[in-house]
């Protein structure tokens, strides 16, 4: 189920994309399927990373919790949609269908300060 | 329009999933609160949603792990404890106080899990709870849950802030619920910030199948907690408010429901430790019966209570005293000053004392400690002294959790003491004074008699229900060899007591010596005129004889008279024809001439 999710992943959002100074950030979204909220926050997300020029690299990771289930577990997700920004001391947390490209962008920027 | 005509469908489709069309009668849960499960009549709808409403500190969330806990216990059905607010150190931390935690059982038993947001989580835009759903299907599936309880979950909701989404997360999680065939609880915060907290709590309170509202109020300083079953779907519920408390096992109900039947009846009596109040009760009192000893400060209640708890102990059976704002051992001390040993039996362990305040706690705290005390102890004897101390508060339960009490001991067939501690208000205004008089099955009360610069204490037997009993005030007293009840003096329109009653007994036995005395000189005086009479009645008859023998002779010496009449008579006859014969004889002539 994972491999299928993972497999989505790649189909849904721009593969790893390596800035010119190698710095990437990673993210992970948390979708449940193809729920209204789900599907907005994955095309929200998408022209985001598309449209904003300070993000070096990226790369996405979709998570399916109704088809992944344990990984809801062990990541403790509690609502759908989240997007999660790995940086190495913190992460950012953003719930909702990222329909607030303004609060979105700001996490994006701030994303991209991760060293 | 088009836009709210697709959010209506899309809410009737996430309602609709995972409903069943059949129609069964619902079954319930025990909360392991029994209390609760008296009122609701076995306790939450199983596969169902309880909403607990309550305002903050009122034990939502402990109520919540209460259930989780009893179903683990009781049924051995895991349980999922989803926490909004607090974290789950905070949850295992806030129930460190009861007499039963979380430590010792395992996670795959009672999982307790965080689902706060971390603190600077940035919401943007609309967001539902599928995740945290997905999450708890897969414990479910691993652990075999079949409770679940959602712990502030207004938290993360009213995030939403709009109605409608609120409202179609509230239905999914329902409808979860419902597929998942889980007995679910969700805690929501009573007080209302805004017009939405007051619409989400209606609306939670409509999605819901059963209400249950944990509230608590002020009465001067006192603080009184209640529950009350706001609704119940498809099933009957005690919808007053009742008291509750939370103790040393968490929250407790007091279902203010008395069956007053079902009583066991005992014939056998049972020695009030105090003789002569034994045979004025006919007997003593009844197993099993509750007694109400009222009176003044001072008249000796507690030592007619110790009384019948040592008589109880000594026979061999149990006795629980329960005693407010007086210390065990300063009883004790007391009680052995008028030769009444408790510590021999409490040393036997027979006889459990307990001290409670009365001020600081609840009657139904209190109620709850003495209810533990029965259960642990088993006595067959249950004194609680004074039993007044529940009334005195401003609590507004405190008549009925006297009642509870008096029911409490009933049903278990213990014969119940209550002492009340009444003013210096005499007679029948005291009748009123207490409720808990008309469920006592015996009254005695024992009032102060002041009279000639002196304190008594008088005894009454009130009522005493199925037993025959004086209906005489006797005196109470008080030695060092024990209680005794004493007759009273009464007479001249008056009850003596004390030295006034000794005074007018010796006063009295003078008189009667003097009396005797009197009686015995009169007793002389008639015996004297008796035999004067006597000698004078022999004289008179003696005289009488005398004068009947004089009449005798006179009668016959009239007749001898009269018969020498007649033979004069008939010699003058004779005479006179001799003088025809000579009709001139001289001697003739001169008689007739002499008559």
């Amino acid at each position: 189920m994972s491999v299928k999710a993972s497999k989505r992943a790649r189909a849904v959002v721009s593969p790893a994309n390596s800035g010119a100074d190698g710095r990437e950030i990673c993210l992970k979204l948390y979708i449940a399927s193809t729920t209204p909220n789900s599907e907005r926050a994955k095309t929200n997300l998408d022209a985001a990373l598309r449209d904003f020029s300070v993000v070096p690299g990226y790369r996405v990771e979709l998570i399916d919790v109704l088809a992944d289930a344990k990984r809801a577990v062990t990541d403790n997700v509690i609502v759908t949609p989240t997007l999660v920004a790995i940086g190495p001391k913190r992460h950012l947390v953003m719930i909702g269908d990222l329909s607030d490209s303004d609060k979105l962008h700001g996490l994006l920027k701030a994303a991209a300060t991760f060293s | 329009m088009r836009k709210s005509a697709k959010r209506v469908s899309e809410l009737r489709r996430v309602r609709n999933r995972g409903r069943t069309p059949k129609h069964q009668p619902i079954r319930k849960k025990p909360t392991g609160i029994a209390g609760f499960d008296q009122i609701t009549d076995g306790g939450l709808p199983v596969s169902r949603l309880t909403a607990v409403i309550g305002g903050p500190g009122m034990g939502k969330s402990l109520f919540a792990l209460q259930f989780l806990l009893n179903g683990l216990r009781t049924a051995g059905e895991p349980g999922l404890f989803v926490t909004f607010e607090e974290p789950v150190d905070r949850v295992r931390a806030n129930v460190a106080g009861l007499d039963w935690s979380f430590d010792s059982i395992p996670e795959n038993q009672l999982a307790l899990i965080d689902a706060r947001l971390p603190a600077d989580t940035v919401q943007a835009g609309a967001f539902d709870v599928s995740g945290l759903l997905a999450a708890l299907t897969a414990r479910k599936a691993a652990m075999g849950a079949c409770n679940v309880v959602f712990d502030g979950i207004d938290l993360l909701i009213s995030s939403l802030n709009d109605e409608y989404l609120e409202r179609r997360e509230l239905a999914r999680i329902d409808d979860w619920i419902r597929a998942e065939g889980m007995t679910a609880i969700l805690t929501v915060k009573s007080y209302s910030m805004s017009d939405r907290d007051q619409k989400r709590a209606d609306l939670i309170q409509y999605l819901t199948d059963c209400v249950v509202r944990l509230e608590g109020k002020l009465f001067d300083a006192n603080f009184s907690r209640t529950l009350r079953v706001v609704k119940y779907r498809g099933s009957n519920f005690a919808p007053d408010a009742v008291p509750m408390a939370i103790g040393h096992s968490g929250i407790e109900v007091v279902p203010n429901q008395i069956s007053r039947d079902n009583y066991p009846v005992f014939l056998e009596r049972i020695s009030s430790g105090v003789p002569r109040l034994d045979a004025i009760l006919d007997g003593g009192f009844t197993r099993g019966s509750s007694i109400l000893l009222s009176g003044a400060p001072g008249t000796a209640k507690t030592s007619l209570a110790a009384s019948l708890a040592a008589a109880g102990c000594g026979r061999g059976q149990k006795a629980a005293f329960v005693s407010f704002d007086e210390s065990d051992v300063q009883i004790i001390a007391n009680m052995k000053s008028i030769g009444i040993d408790l510590r021999r039996h409490v040393a036997s362990g027979r006889l459990a004392m307990m001290s409670l305040r009365s001020n600081g706690h609840s009657p139904e705290e209190c109620f709850l400690k003495i209810c533990d005390l029965v259960r642990r102890h088993k006595p067959d004897i249950l004194i609680v002294d004074p039993l007044s101390a529940f009334m005195e508060t401003a609590y507004p339960f405190a008549a009925i959790i006297a009642e509870s009490l008096v029911d409490l001991a009933k049903s278990k067939g213990i014969t119940f003491l209550g002492t009340s501690l009444l003013g210096q208000a005499a007679g029948e205004v005291e009748a009123s004074a207490i409720h808990v008089s008309t469920i006592a099955d015996t009254w005695i009360h024992v009032s102060y008699v002041v009279q000639n610069g002196e304190r008594n204490r008088a005894l009454t037997i009130v009522k005493s229900r199925g037993t025959g009993h004086s209906n005489q005030v006797r005196e109470l007293a008080l030695t060092g060899k024990g209680i005794d009840l004493v007759d009273v003096y009464v007479g001249d329109g008056k009850v003596l007591l004390g030295s006034a009653r000794l005074e007018k007994q010796q006063l009295e036995t003078r008189d009667e010596r003097l009396e005797e005395v009197q009686r015995a000189h009169r007793k002389f005086e008639f015996g004297r005129g008796i035999a004067e009479l006597q000698a004078r009645a022999q004289a008179i008859v003696q005289e009488l004889a005398s004068k009947r023998r004089e009449a005798q002779l006179e009668e016959s010496a009239e007749k001898v008279r009269s018969v020498a009449r007649r033979e004069a008579i008939t010699q003058r006859g004779l005479s006179r024809r001799l003088a025809d014969d000579s009709r001139f004889h001289p001697r003739h002539k001169k008689q007739r001439a002499g008559r």
